[in-house]
């Protein structure tokens, strides 16, 4: 945004004008939020050990070390060692990076395919509304854990091939079981957006239906999106987890934080380690991206009362 | 502000020392040695146990499903004409004796079997046993369109006639070398008023069966538990000494394993080798462990992969025997044993490794890894750069698959892995659940189809060898559009290994189809089509209060059922 | 309004339609089908195996399966489990109950706790209380259930003992878990009064269940509270002299509770569906262990009853929830 220009009153006075972007508002309403300082905080160190640790120390996740198997947590392990014997800090770093990856794609491409919907939907109204809302109606009606567990299946008998590699089936799970919630928050948003004075103005100026969707309408349109993205990336997470902890998730040895906790549950009395400290990492990290998001919801909407 | 921040810190350290204090010590029972000798006593008459299990039987009735779990509770309830006892022998159950051609119970072409029945046996409804229940399951075997699993095992039997209501003469159209097991396992004795035959799948017996039985089922709530109480006309005088037996039913083996830990329950069904330390540290709580026949074993295509494969091309790789051993002297089967079952198995052998069809004399395939590299380098694989090995331009590169949701697989694929790395040989994992890996023809199993490098899984053998060596290494039983119920996945096909198996389905007498089956079995092991792991144990647990347990590899654990008793 | 009722019922029709052949082509897509566990035993014959498949219909091309399965459910017949070989709706008949049960008393323990949290918290704000339960509130929509789930056990069945094990209210003698680690009620010897049992099984599933929504519930309650309570009309109440009670109470919660309402209504049909999780960890009879045990077989009909019977479930609450909407909001009007 250029900085306003305020003409010459008559008596020359001319009032100082700060520039302020939508970024700067937002940076300073957030860091008035020392949770969400807190909790941006705690990911960035989690996401960092995520990618460090594994790469700084030589690691494979195929390597066993069979005879170090069930140690308790010590110096040289600091969280215990697992079932094969393979060191839980790096691992739980590992399945971090893995879960936070899940996360943060499933989230994307959740948002990107709710936002798309739900622009059309609340822009052009009428029957497409209708048509797309009762998609987003018949998705939502089936019930989410269920849905999850055939379309897992379906992806991993392989009739697609490509769709059945690493993270791709857990990732497009997760975000075709939960865009309808974006689609309804943007499809709001556009509705009463579009009645605004701005958009008249800007179709008059000739601009064509893409160009305010994406243009005008949407810039609008970005602060509940924004949030929900971010609340969205915790969701995930522990769909993900949950998922994986029924094994419909990531495959072995490729760890991620769900399917460490399902091979811990039969481990739970002799070895507890290898359940408590992922199923901690995740409520960490789900709640630190609360915090965030929370913090987001408050500085991109001053209205908001929390 | 502050305070909010404060309070957030203080509760997740309180969450924390919650979580860890969760670690504590297991509850009260003074460790004892688990392995102390049971207070000779006499059985004493009346009491309850509660046996749980983790798998949901769907019904009830042995005809219409083949659950581990119906089949272990059916013992309870259903008796068949004899049983097997822990060492493999038969012994008459529902019949007088066991029928040999020395006791005239055999005719000399195998083709007619006498059994006597024993009188006054009566079925939980009051009703006598004869012979006639014979006949009438038959009927219901054959009756098409109901449902019934058997009807092919029965195609060799002419009819079954009854001279007298306790004799029982079944004719056979050819010698059928399984013949000991009709009506003793394979297929069990309907009362012959259990219901029509065609409506076999809405019998009022399917929720409560009816047999002959140490027990009888007084109710069935599904998905929570199967209560069974005392046949108080049971045939053997005096049996059984316990009032009820309750079957608990929950979701999974490690929930089982709670109930078994905290008292609820007596003894629990199926455990797996991974429980083992736990069950050992557990006062006052006995192992059960029988060697199971059958085992986990790879198997190794030997055609080129394709779907559907071409069974006349030989596998680019596999199809090289030298390759084949080498893959086998690669696999350290031992460490597998000892750190992932707890030592709990013993290492695979070959296909038939309990008896009385045990062959003992193969051992099992030696770890020699540097055996299995210059074997490779004979077959003119050279490692390369990164240590895997090529040979014109062509890695040696094999996909290994095994089912999902199995930890202990999963595992040991790891550890496999790993030792082809260090031989240079390449495996790469690609699981997939069990109902298509290991499926049928018709919805694209690899493993039917032979689209699949080297697939790991277990099989479970029956008593009797015959079935399980036609179908896995005769060449008839290879699968193909044509064949589509074929079941010698690995493609093997040898004249001669055909030969010793079909001459050992021809003759009664089970010392020479031994001997014959034996000799096939050596076959296969050298030709390394299938790879055995190792053979299980059939892990049951049970409280020492439970007196009279003798494990077996061949029924479920109630198999002795009328003998318990509790202190 | 019933001109509107009526046209909600109607569109919804069509979109069971969809569902159904969208949910059938996903299930007959799947590589499970009942015959699979039968495909390792020695004892049955792959002839007959071949055989079973043609009596089961399993191989029928999917229009054809689709078509049979139609006819006979608008014909009221819903169908027989391939599995169990018994009635979709007794299969349904028998476990709904159970969910119902407990997912009923842990929806109702959330609520009566959930709601008046929430107002306190917002009408002090910022206060201690405040503090401590938003802090709670937000840990609980954090934690991965199942894991949860676990600790509860670990701690309260297998760790602690029940100290009042061998006396009249828990006759068993000692050792006794102080929580029972699953299922509905006693089954072995020495059981309790059958209220104290029944109360005994629910304390530990109903407080896995419960802990999510709880946190939810206050978390909305408190905002709802927070926005109405800045509301110029509660200034103007209170200016005129109304109680703070009055206020709160009468005109305040008033507002707030409407978009719960909403809410309330459009979980009541996830009662239905059971919580696979809280079920599998705690060996409860339920609505979810049924639908995933029957999915690992491709039990189509049964699947099919499920999935219908709770989209169903969901379209009518849906409309419910919409008309309380327009009911309670005078500022709402449908046509």
């Amino acid at each position: 945004m250029k900085p306003a220009t305020i003409a010459k009153s008559a008596s020359g006075f001319r009032p100082t004008v700060h520039h302020e972007t939508l970024f700067s508002i937002t940076w300073r309403h957030f860091t008035k939020h020392k949770l969400a300082l807190l909790g941006m905080g705690v990911l960035g160190i989690l996401m960092i050990g995520a990618i460090v640790v594994p790469m700084a120390t030589d690691y494979d996740p195929g390597r066993t070390h069979i005879l170090d198997k069930y140690l308790t947590p010590s110096l040289e392990h600091p969280m215990g060692t697992d079932g094969l014997g393979r060191d839980l800090f790096i691992r739980t770093m590992d399945g971090g990076r893995i879960s936070l990856l899940i996360g943060l794609l499933a989230m994307l491409l959740a948002v990107s395919i709710g936002t798309s919907i739900g622009a059309i939907a609340g822009f052009y109204g009428g029957v497409i509304d209708n048509l797309l809302m009762r998609v987003a109606d018949i998705m939502l009606t089936l019930p989410t854990l269920f849905v999850a567990i055939l379309l897992t299946q379906l992806l991993r008998a392989g009739i697609v091939p490509f769709l059945n590699a690493g993270v791709v089936p857990i990732v497009l799970v997760v975000a075709v079981t939960s865009w309808m919630g974006v689609a309804r928050l943007v499809r709001a948003s556009y509705l009463s957006i579009k009645q605004k004075e701005f958009v008249e103005a800007a179709r008059a100026a000739g601009a064509g239906s893409w160009r305010l969707i994406i243009r005008h309408i949407l810039p609008n349109a970005m602060s509940p999106i924004i949030v929900a993205a971010t609340l969205r990336v915790g969701a995930a997470i522990i769909t993900e987890s949950g998922l994986s902890y029924l094994g419909f998730g990531v495959q072995p040895p490729t760890p991620t934080w769900g399917n460490m906790l399902r091979n811990a549950q039969s481990e739970l009395d002799y070895a507890p380690w290898t359940a408590i400290f992922p199923g901690l990492f995740i409520f960490l990290t789900v709640i630190s991206v609360n915090y965030i998001g929370d913090g987001l919801r408050d500085a991109l909407d001053p209205q908001h009362v929390e | 502000m502050r305070t909010h921040r404060l309070v957030t810190l203080f509760s997740l350290v309180v969450l924390l020392s919650l979580v860890l204090g969760a670690c504590g010590p297991a509850p009260a029972g003074a460790p004892q040695s688990t392995q102390a000798p049971a207070q000779p006593g006499s059985p004493k008459r009346g009491g309850t146990v509660t046996m749980v299990v983790w798998q949901e039987p769907e019904h009830l009735n042995w005809e219409l499903g083949s659950q581990t779990v119906l089949d272990d509770i059916s013992t309870f309830v259903i008796e068949g004409l004899t049983k097997v006892n822990e060492k493999g022998e038969r012994v008459p159950l529902l019949a007088t004796e066991v029928p040999t051609v020395q006791n005239g119970g055999v005719s000399e072409d195998g083709k007619t079997i006498t059994y006597k029945l024993k009188k006054g046996v009566k079925w939980h409804d009051g009703t006598d046993f004869t012979c006639e229940d014979l006949q009438f399951t038959l009927k219901v075997i054959r009756t098409p369109g109901n449902g019934a699993l058997h009807t092919g095992d029965f195609k060799n039997v002419d009819t079954v006639e009854c001279p007298d209501p306790n004799t029982a003469v079944i004719k056979f159209k050819n010698f059928y070398a399984s013949y000991m097991r009709l009506f003793s396992g394979l297929a069990l004795i309907f009362p012959r008023n259990a219901g029509k035959p065609e409506d076999l799948k809405s019998w009022a017996y399917n929720r409560k069966p009816i047999g002959t039985g140490p027990f009888k089922v007084d109710e069935f709530v599904t998905g929570d538990h199967i209560t069974l109480s005392r046949n108080e006309n049971y045939h053997i005088q005096g049996r059984p000494y316990l009032d009820k037996i309750i079957v608990r039913i929950v979701p999974s083996s490690e929930v089982a394993k709670q109930l078994l830990k905290n008292g609820e329950a007596d003894v629990m069904w199926n455990n797996t080798e991974a429980d083992i330390p736990e069950i050992e540290k557990m006062a006052s709580v006995r192992l059960s462990s029988a060697p199971q026949a059958g085992g986990e074993r790879m198997i190794l295509n030997l055609v080129k992969p394709g779907d559907p494969a071409d069974n006349k091309t030989p596998h680019p790789i596999l199809g090289d025997l030298r390759v084949r051993q080498a893959i086998a002297y690669g696999i350290d089967k031992q460490t597998i044993i000892e750190k992932l079952l707890n030592g709990k198995a013993l290492p695979g052998t070959s296909e038939l490794n309990v008896d009385p069809f045990n062959c003992t004399d193969i051992k099992p395939w030696p770890y020699d890894p540097a055996n299995a590299k210059q074997l490779l380098d004979e077959a003119g694989w050279k490692p390369g750069a990164d240590g895997i090995r090529a040979k014109d331009g062509q890695r040696l590169r094999l996909k290994f698959q095994t089912t999902t949701g199995n930890k202990l697989r999963e595992d040991s694929q790891v550890l496999i892995v790993e030792n082809m790395k260090a031989i240079g040989v390449e495996f790469y994992i690609e699981n997939q659940p069990s109902a298509l890996l290991i499926g049928s023809w018709e919805k694209g199993s690899p493993r039917k189809r032979g689209n699949y490098d080297i697939i790991m899984y277990t099989t479970h053998a029956a008593i009797d060898p015959h079935s399980q060596m036609y179908n896995y290494f005769d060449s008839k039983s290879i699968p193909s559009p044509e064949n589509q119920g074929g079941v010698d996945y690995s493609r093997w096909n040898d004249p001669q290994t055909d030969k010793l198996i079909e001459e050992a389905g021809t003759i009664p007498d089970w010392a020479k189809r031994k001997e014959l089956y034996c000799q096939a079995a050596a076959l296969v092991v050298k030709g390394a089509s299938q790879i055995y792991l190792y053979q299980r144990f059939n892990l049951h647990s049970y409280r020492e209060r439970l007196q009279g347990w003798i494990a077996t590899p061949w029924a479920g654990p109630g198999w002795n059922a009328a003998d318990w008793w509790v202190k | 309004m019933t001109l509107y009722i009526i046209r909600r019922l109607l569109q919804a029709i069509p979109v069971l339609f969809v569902i159904s052949i969208a949910v059938f082509s996903l299930i007959q897509v799947m590589p499970n089908n009942p015959l699979a566990a039968y495909e390792n035993n020695p004892d049955i014959s792959p002839e007959d195996l071949l055989r079973l498949e043609q009596e089961y219909g399993l191989n029928d091309p999917l229009p054809i399966k689709y078509g049979k399965w139609l006819s006979q459910m608008l014909r009221g017949n819903w169908g027989e489990s391939l599995v169990t070989h018994r009635p979709v709706l007794t299969e349904i008949a028998e476990r709904l109950p159970n969910t119902l049960y407990l997912s009923g008393i842990a929806f109702a323990i959330a609520l009566l706790i959930s709601i008046p949290v929430g107002v306190i918290s917002a009408t002090r704000q910022y206060s201690l209380f405040d503090h401590v339960v938003t802090t709670i509130a937000f840990m609980g929509q954090s934690i991965p259930i199942f894991w949860f789930g676990l600790i509860l056990i670990i701690v309260f069945s297998v760790n602690l003992q029940n100290p009042f094990a061998g006396t009249g209210l828990f006759p068993h003698p000692p050792p006794l878990p102080l929580f029972p680690g699953g299922g509905i009620r006693t089954l072995g010897e020495y059981p309790p009064d059958p209220w104290v049992d029944r109360i005994w099984h629910l304390v530990l599933p109903v407080t896995m269940l419960s802990v999510f929504q709880l946190a939810q519930h206050v978390r909305y309650m408190r905002a709802g509270m927070l926005d109405v309570l800045k509301m110029d009309y509660i200034r103007t109440a209170r200016a005129k002299g109304l109680s703070e009670r009055m206020a709160i109470y009468r005109h305040a919660f008033k507002n707030a509770a409407i978009p719960l309402v909403t809410i309330i209504a459009l979980e009541i049909p996830g009662l239905f569906n059971g919580a696979l999780f809280t079920e599998t960890i705690f060996s409860w009879p339920g609505m979810g262990r049924l639908f995933f045990n029957h999915a690992e077989r491709g039990d189509y009909p049964v699947l099919m009853g499920i999935l219908m019977i709770s989209a169903a479930l969901i379209i009518v609450f849906n409309l419910v929830a919409d008309i309380g909407y327009g009911f309670l909001d005078p500022r709402i009007r449908y046509d």
